[in-house]
This record gives structure tokens, C-alpha cells and sequence, in this order.
């Protein structure tokens, strides 16, 4: 019985320290971004980093975040309800400030995001 | 000094002997013996014998237990062997009172003291239950963030402990949970309203009073090994526990890692961003030299929890489907996204005692110290708050033949401190408090009072640039307490007056900014002051072997309420709440309970409770916000005891239910919320001899419902609550 005591202790350890050591490696900080007017419902609109994907990565996704950032739509946008946004320069730094930049997730359903 | 402590082993004490059977005259076995002031659990072996190898103060409390008996409280007063007779149990109502028990808190028959046993193998998280309390509701949006509600009154108003540390971690916010887990945790006491004296005069709503499992002695290493798992939010929670003694030394260490997804709704889909990370370990050493026992604890707990419902825009105007998943890929859904708390606290205490015949004096120094970093974007936290929160807890307790003195005092330090982060919803500043008291307590046969005064003296002081103007005010106030209670036959009756004061937060004086959690812009308003609670306390209890009943009325008036209210405001999309304060709140009720145990099925109990309360403001026809709906909870327990199959024991089987009805009153910027039923079933049994198992579905029947103080209540016209889950959960004890 002692000895099943020191081996379950044992594994005890073992596990807390699996547990406390098991962290996932660092890798850069990607995320997709969209434009938002926080009316109503939060209207969303998807943009693309400066090379046209989806993800923004890194100081792209710092800038992206930041107060003064502005983002040139340069064709039309349609949100998921079909809202418009016309080419223009929106982001907090914009003449356009009442439009936001999020880069947070948003659940997903049927294979598309909300927002 | 190291040899003075080698000394202390070696030093061979008396020993006192005792042995404990029932009314038949057998040995009883696992009894446990718990010396209350020491905080040391014995047990009796299998002839029902016990020793205690250290020396027994005069006066200390001992409460003999067993699951089915009669337990017993007795001052110890001799050193010869003790013989004692437990009798077969019928009605087991301890947690409202009833049931001989020792109180940290007080005697529970001059006080409104409840006390619930925390045993996480049955219940899916440790708020939850509290909740079956009677008068105890949870603000939650999943097992994530819970906090609990008492009477109605929340936040600042319900002061927590844990093992004599005040735990401040911002809990004015409502996505602030409770900030521990139930690891380790033996018990929770809980005084409902304002009758806390020793333990400050600003838990006007009531105080939780959180205590570990006690150390043991033990001749060889005892502990466990737990696991729970869950299919909604495919929760997998495991912790360890180990006790160790030898002879004066006591050492308890427990460790906790829980993983959590986003819950499933009654409609298969998952509440997005409801999920969570806890990591916990706990250290308590205990040592006794004589009369004199130090004990220190060490915790940690860091959290990583999800704020589920988070939009930017109008909550009612949202869809459900904006804020949830129709699936989960645990691949990533274990993952933090945003917005995220990351919350780290840090306990220390070390506690002092001396007991001598009729003396106790017990020291308490606590150090608590929480992060809370608020993200909403990737880069930045959106707030990044620390609180530094050290106390001081001097006591004396003197027994002088049937009265009992308790004087001491507390003294604080608090100190609020911004880190990095784009906003500064509450200034640095700081707070110190000190607060002596004198209660003393008269017990005789059947007659008790009781009587308690309290003064505090609290300042609290900001010189921070987003002030317009410095801050340093310093308020003050008494708070008192005093009860009586009268036993004739199996009746007792119980009455308890108080008033208390609360100074106001620091969130409620100075916040300016958008609190991401609660989708609002909060401003505090300096010029808010004290507020201020005087409450009426009634207590009736009633039982024999196969009926308890106990009534519990009470009213409560709060003068200079504290409240947040909407504005017709939007800053960046989020409404704008002002603090302000309310001419008088009335808050009054009735909470009952029965526990019904038929004569002929000596293995079925039949427990009901029933909490009805109203919350009035004098100034509109509005009532008080976040105010629990009315509600009967039914548990039926079938102990199936006698049964076993092959290796298989059964334990019990249980049904729960509880019916909140219709509440109709509700804060300006509140709704209505509808009735509605939650079933759950329990099945316990012991798969080996050391191994146990619980099996629970939850809300069986799979009904959608959002409480009237969900905490996402407000959004999507109310997200509900996990439809129908089931509960796995097992515990290996060595």
C-alpha cells in the first residue's frame, strides 16, 4: 500500500507538472480584421492587410489596433446584411472616426462569421 | 532556534483517549473529532477510538460528526478519556442552522449563520453550490464568471473571506467573478445581511466566510485525485490533494488545471467566448508547540476567462446568433480569444494562535494581491488594474462562565494600480482602514443574546492626473449588531437587529471610461458618500425525527443606496452609466425551509426551500436592479446505501429542482424575465472502495431560460442558460 502511495504521489507530481509546463509554442500573432459601426447591431465589414489577405499580422495587426490608424477602402464593401461602405478612409485616425477597427473573433455558423 | 524547533517533536505530550459509539452501545468508526480552535481533524478508527496526542486546552470547542448521526459541540473540560454517544440522524438541517455545528463566525443561534459543505465530487462548480442556500442566487454567464448574490445584494455588498483574508479583486463589476476555485475548501459560512461586526461593517448584504479543508492527523500520507468533465462545455477540471503530519506538523498541498470551451445552448449552439482556464496550488503548514499553533497559507490562481457576449453595438438589439457558434472545433476553441480577463492572484497569510483555558488570542496577517488585465484587442489590454490589499486581524476571545468576549480590530492597506493598457477605468489611488470591535455573547440553558459594536474609520485618497481635483476623504461610522434567542422544547426563536454602513468604491467614486466586460462607458461620481443599512432578523425552527421546519422573515432598509443607472448617452458605441445614490431601498422577504423524512422510507428525504423577496425604492415604482426572482427549490435523495452490486456500491440517487417564478420587478432599464423550471438528476455511487463517481445531467428537460440576474440577461433579449449536459465526475481518495 506504501508503495502504491509514493507512486500516486508520484504521478500527482508528474501530472502538475505536465499540466504547468505543457504551453503552446510562440508564433506571430495573426487575426482578421474588419471595419465597425457600432450602431444597432454592429455593422461589419471584412478588409484585407496590404497584401490583400485576410490576416493581419504582427506590427500589421499593432497598426491595425492602434488610435490613429486609417484604412483606404478602395472598391465597395458589402457587410453579411448587405450594408454598403463607400471607398473613403475610415479607422479611428480618419475623418471617419465613428467607424472602428476590430480585429477580435466573433463566433461562426454554417461555415461563415457574424461580424 | 532550530534545535528549539527539533525540541518540539521530540516534547512527549499527554494524550487524551476517547471512544465513540451509538445509543446501542457500538463502536463507531470514522467519526470525525474536529478541534475547532486548533483547526485539526481526528478520526476513529474501527473499534471507534480516537487519541489525540497533543495537549487540549481547556474551553476548546470539539464538534464530533458523522454522516447519519447526531453531531455534537462540546467545550472540552478535563483531560480524562472521553466517551461519547452519537444518536441516529433522521432530519439533517445543518445548513440552515439547526444541526449542532461550530461557527467561525459566531454562534449561529444569535446570528443568521448558514454553513454549506463544499464537496466539488457533486456540484459542477463551487458557486453554484452555494446557490442551493436559500436566499443565495449567482450572477453568471456560464461557469466561467459566477459571483454570488445574497438577498439581492451583490458586488461590494457581499464581503469575502478565504481563511481570514478579505479578497478584493474588483468585484464591483459584475464580470468579475469570484476569484478562487473550490479546491482545497472544506466549508463556507455565510451571514445574510448586515450582522458581520468582527469581519467589517461594509458587508451589508451579507458575508461569505471560505475555509479550507482542516489539517488531519494522520499516521501516514492521505489524499485524492479528481477529475470532471462535462459534454457542454467539454469542461475537463483535475486537482490533487495531499495531507501529510508528523506529530506537531501539519502540511496540506492541493493543485488544480481546469480547461473549458464555450457552453452549449438548449439549441445546440455554443455561447461564444464562455470559455475558461484555471490553474491553482494551495499550501497551508500548520505547527503546534504546546498552546501555541502557526499556521501559514500560500495560494495561486490565474485564470484566463472568455467575456462571452460581447457586441458593440445596442444588446437588445443584437441577435443570439451574433454572439454564438453552431459548433465547436476543440482544436481551437480551448483558446483564448477576445475580449479575455487575465486575472493572477497571490494569498498569503499566516495566523497566529494562543489558547489557553479561557484565553484565545488569534493574530491574522493577510497579504492579497490581484491582477486583472482586460483584453479586447490583440496588442493592448484594454485596462491592466492591480490591487495590493494587506490586513492586519488582531483578536481576543475570552470565556467568562456563560459569556463569551470577542475585541479585536482590523487594520488595511489597500492600493489600486494601473498598469499598461489604452484605458484607466479606475485612477491609481488607495485606501486604509482600521476598525475595532467588541462583541460579547450570553448562553444559559435555553436563553442566548448577544451584542457587538463596531467603529470604522476608512480614508481613502487619490492624487492621480485623470482626477480633475485630488481626493482624500475620510469616512466614518459604527455599525452594530445585536441578537437573542429562546429554546422551548424543539422550538427556538431567534431575533437579530443591525446597522452597518459601506463607504463607496473606488469604481463607484472615480470610473471614466468604457468598461469592456459590461458593453458600458462607467462614470463615478466623487461626491458620492456613505450609505447606510439598519435590518430586522427573524428566525423560527422547528424539528423532531422526521420534520424540520424553519422560517426565516426579515427586512432591510439601505439609505443612500449606491446604484448605477443608464443614460440616454452613447460614447463609442457603448451607453453611458452613471453612479448615483438612492434616497432609502426597502429590501424584505421570507425565506422557508422544510425537510420531510417519512417514517416508513427511512432512505428518502424530501428537502424544499422556498426565497421570496421584494426590492422598493423610495424615489420611483421601479425596483432595485439585478434582484433574484422568487424561488422553490425541491431536492428528493433516495440513499441507496444498502445497495451494492458486484464491486458496485451505490451511494445515492437524487432529483433537484428548482422553479423561479415570473419576476415583475425589475430596474428601469430591465425586463421582465418569465417563470421557468431546471431539472437535474444525481447518481453517486463508489466504484471501488476508494473510488467514487457521480453522474449528473443537467437541466434535464433542456429548458431555455435566461435568469432575471444572468449576467447576459440584457443581451439578445436574454442568452440562456447551458441547455442539457451531463456531469462526469470521479475521485480517487488514498
Amino acid at each position: 500500500m506504501k508503495k502504491l502511495n509514493y507512486f500516486l504521489v508520484a504521478t500527482i507530481l508528474a501530472a502538475v507538472f505536465t499540466m504547468t509546463s505543457c504551453k503552446k509554442d510562440d508564433k506571430e500573432v495573426c487575426h482578421e480584421c474588419h471595419i465597425a459601426l457600432p450602431d444597432k447591431s454592429e455593422t461589419a465589414w471584412d478588409i484585407t492587410n496590404s497584401s490583400g489577405e485576410e490576416e493581419f499580422c504582427g506590427e500589421e495587426l499593432e497598426d491595425a489596433e492602434s488610435s490613429s490608424y486609417i484604412y483606404t477602402v478602395t472598391e465597395i464593401l458589402v457587410s453579411d446584411d448587405g450594408d454598403t461602405l463607400f471607398p473613403g478612409e475610415y479607422g479611428p485616425g480618419s475623418a471617419n472616426s465613428q467607424y472602428e477597427i476590430h480585429c477580435e473573433e466573433h463566433g461562426e455558423h454554417d461555415g461563415h462569421d457574424h461580424k | 532556534m532550530l534545535s528549539l524547533f527539533i525540541m518540539s517533536f521530540m516534547i512527549l505530550y499527554s494524550q487524551t483517549n476517547g471512544l465513540v459509539l451509538d445509543s446501542d452501545g457500538n463502536p463507531i468508526d470514522r467519526v470525525d473529532i474536529f478541534l475547532a480552535d486548533e483547526n485539526i481533524l481526528y478520526r476513529t478508527n474501527q473499534a471507534g477510538e480516537f487519541y489525540i496526542r497533543q495537549e487540549i486546552p481547556i474551553n476548546s470547542y470539539m464538534h464530533i460528526s458523522k454522516s447519519g448521526y447526531h453531531s455534537k459541540v462540546c467545550k472540552y473540560k478535563t483531560s480524562k478519556d472521553l466517551e461519547i454517544t452519537l444518536e441516529k440522524l433522521h432530519v439533517d438541517l445543518d445548513e440552515v442552522g439547526v444541526a449542532e455545528t461550530v461557527y467561525k463566525l459566531g454562534s449561529s443561534k444569535l446570528t443568521n449563520i448558514e454553513k454549506k459543505r463544499i464537496n466539488g465530487l457533486y456540484y459542477n462548480s463551487m458557486v453554484e453550490s452555494i446557490t442551493e442556500l436559500t436566499g443565495v442566487d449567482m450572477i453568471s454567464s456560464g461557469l466561467g464568471i459566477q459571483k454570488v448574490v445574497v438577498r439581492g445584494l451583490s458586488g461590494m455588498r457581499v464581503v469575502t473571506y478565504l481563511n481570514g483574508m478579505k479578497i478584493n479583486n474588483q468585484q464591483w463589476a459584475n464580470d468579475h467573478g469570484i476569484g478562487f476555485t473550490d479546491l482545497g475548501l472544506g466549508e463556507v459560512e455565510l451571514i445574510k445581511g448586515s450582522s458581520a461586526l468582527k469581519y467589517g461593517g461594509e458587508a451589508i448584504g451579507g458575508l461569505l466566510y471560505f475555509k479550507d479543508q482542516p489539517f488531519s492527523s494522520i499516521e501516514k500520507t492521505e489524499g485524492f485525485v479528481s477529475t470532471k468533465f462535462n459534454n457542454s462545455s467539454y469542461l475537463s477540471s483535475n486537482q490533487f490533494g495531499l495531507k501529510w503530519n508528523r506529530k506537531n506538523l501539519y502540511i496540506n498541498l492541493y493543485g488544480q488545471y481546469a480547461i473549458s470551451s464555450d457552453y452549449r445552448l438548449p439549441n445546440n449552439d455554443f455561447l461564444f467566448n464562455s470559455r475558461f482556464k484555471q490553474d491553482a496550488v494551495k499550501l497551508s503548514i500548520a505547527h503546534r508547540y504546546k498552546k501555541i499553533q502557526n499556521i501559514f497559507r500560500f495560494q495561486l490562481h490565474t485564470e484566463i476567462t472568455g467575456i462571452p457576449a460581447h457586441i458593440h453595438g445596442d444588446p437588445e438589439q443584437v441577435d443570439l446568433i451574433d454572439v454564438t457558434s453552431s459548433s465547436l472545433d476543440l482544436s481551437n476553441d480551448y483558446d483564448d480569444t477576445r475580449p479575455t480577463q487575465f486575472i493572477n492572484n497571490q494569498l498569503f497569510i499566516y495566523e497566529s494562535n494562543y489558547i489557553n483555558d479561557n484565553l484565545k488570542f488569534t493574530f491574522h496577517a493577510g497579504h492579497f494581491k490581484n491582477n486583472l488585465v482586460e483584453w479586447e484587442k490583440w496588442t493592448k489590454p484594454g485596462f491592466d488594474l492591480t490591487i495590493r490589499h494587506t490586513r492586519l486581524n488582531p483578536n481576543v476571545r475570552y470565556h467568562l462562565d456563560n459569556l463569551v468576549f470577542n475585541i479585536g480590530s482590523s487594520f488595511g492597506v489597500l492600493e489600486n494600480i494601473n498598469g499598461e493598457g489604452d484605458d484607466k477605468l479606475v485612477p491609481d489611488a488607495s485606501t486604509m482602514n482600521i476598525g475595532p470591535y467588541l462583541i460579547f455573547d450570553y448562553e444559559k440553558d435555553n436563553i442566548g443574546f448577544n451584542a457587538g459594536l463596531r467603529y470604522d474609520d476608512k480614508r481613502i485618497a487619490s492624487q492621480d492626473e485623470i482626477l480633475t481635483n485630488d481626493y482624500d476623504t475620510i469616512f466614518t461610522n459604527t455599525s452594530f449588531s445585536s441578537g437573542a434567542y429562546y429554546k422551548y422544547s424543539d422550538h427556538i426563536f431567534r431575533v437579530t437587529y443591525s446597522g452597518a454602513f459601506r463607504a463607496p468604491d473606488l469604481a463607484e467614486l472615480f470610473s471614466n471610461g468604457v468598461h469592456h466586460g459590461t458593453n458600458r462607458y462607467e462614470i463615478g461620481d466623487p461626491a458620492l458618500n456613505i450609505e447606510y443599512s439598519d435590518q430586522i432578523d427573524l428566525k423560527y425552527q422547528w424539528s423532531n425525527n422526521h420534520i424540520g421546519i424553519v422560517a426565516n422573515p426579515y427586512i432591510q432598509y439601505i439609505s443612500d443606496f449606491i446604484t448605477i443607472n443608464p443614460t440616454d448617452s452613447l460614447i463609442s458605441g457603448n451607453r453611458v452609466y452613471n453612479y448615483s445614490q438612492l434616497d432609502k431601498v426597502k429590501i424584505s422577504g421570507i425565506e422557508m425551509n422544510l425537510h420531510y423524512h417519512p417514517h416508513q422510507l427511512h432512505d428518502l428525504h424530501i428537502e424544499q426551500s422556498y426565497s421570496f423577496l421584494q426590492t422598493m425604492t423610495k424615489s420611483s415604482d421601479y425596483g432595485l436592479a439585478l434582484t433574484p426572482a422568487n424561488s422553490v427549490k425541491t431536492k428528493v435523495l433516495l440513499d441507496l446505501n444498502s445497495l451494492s452490486f458486484s464491486n458496485i456500491r451505490l451511494d445515492h440517487l437524487s432529483l433537484y429542482h428548482t422553479y423561479k417564478f415570473k419576476q415583475e420587478s425589475f430596474a428601469e432599464y430591465e425586463e421582465l424575465t418569465q417563470d421557468y423550471n431546471v431539472i437535474s438528476i444525481q447518481l453517486a455511487l463508489k466504484l471501488l472502495d476508494r473510488l467514487s463517481a457521480v453522474f449528473s445531467i443537467n437541466n434535464l428537460l433542456n429548458e431555455e431560460y435566461s435568469p432575471h440576474i444572468s449576467r447576459v440577461r440584457g443581451v439578445a433579449g436574454g442568452v440562456p442558460n447551458p441547455g442539457r449536459f451531463l456531469n462526469v465526475n470521479l475521485k480517487y481518495e488514498f
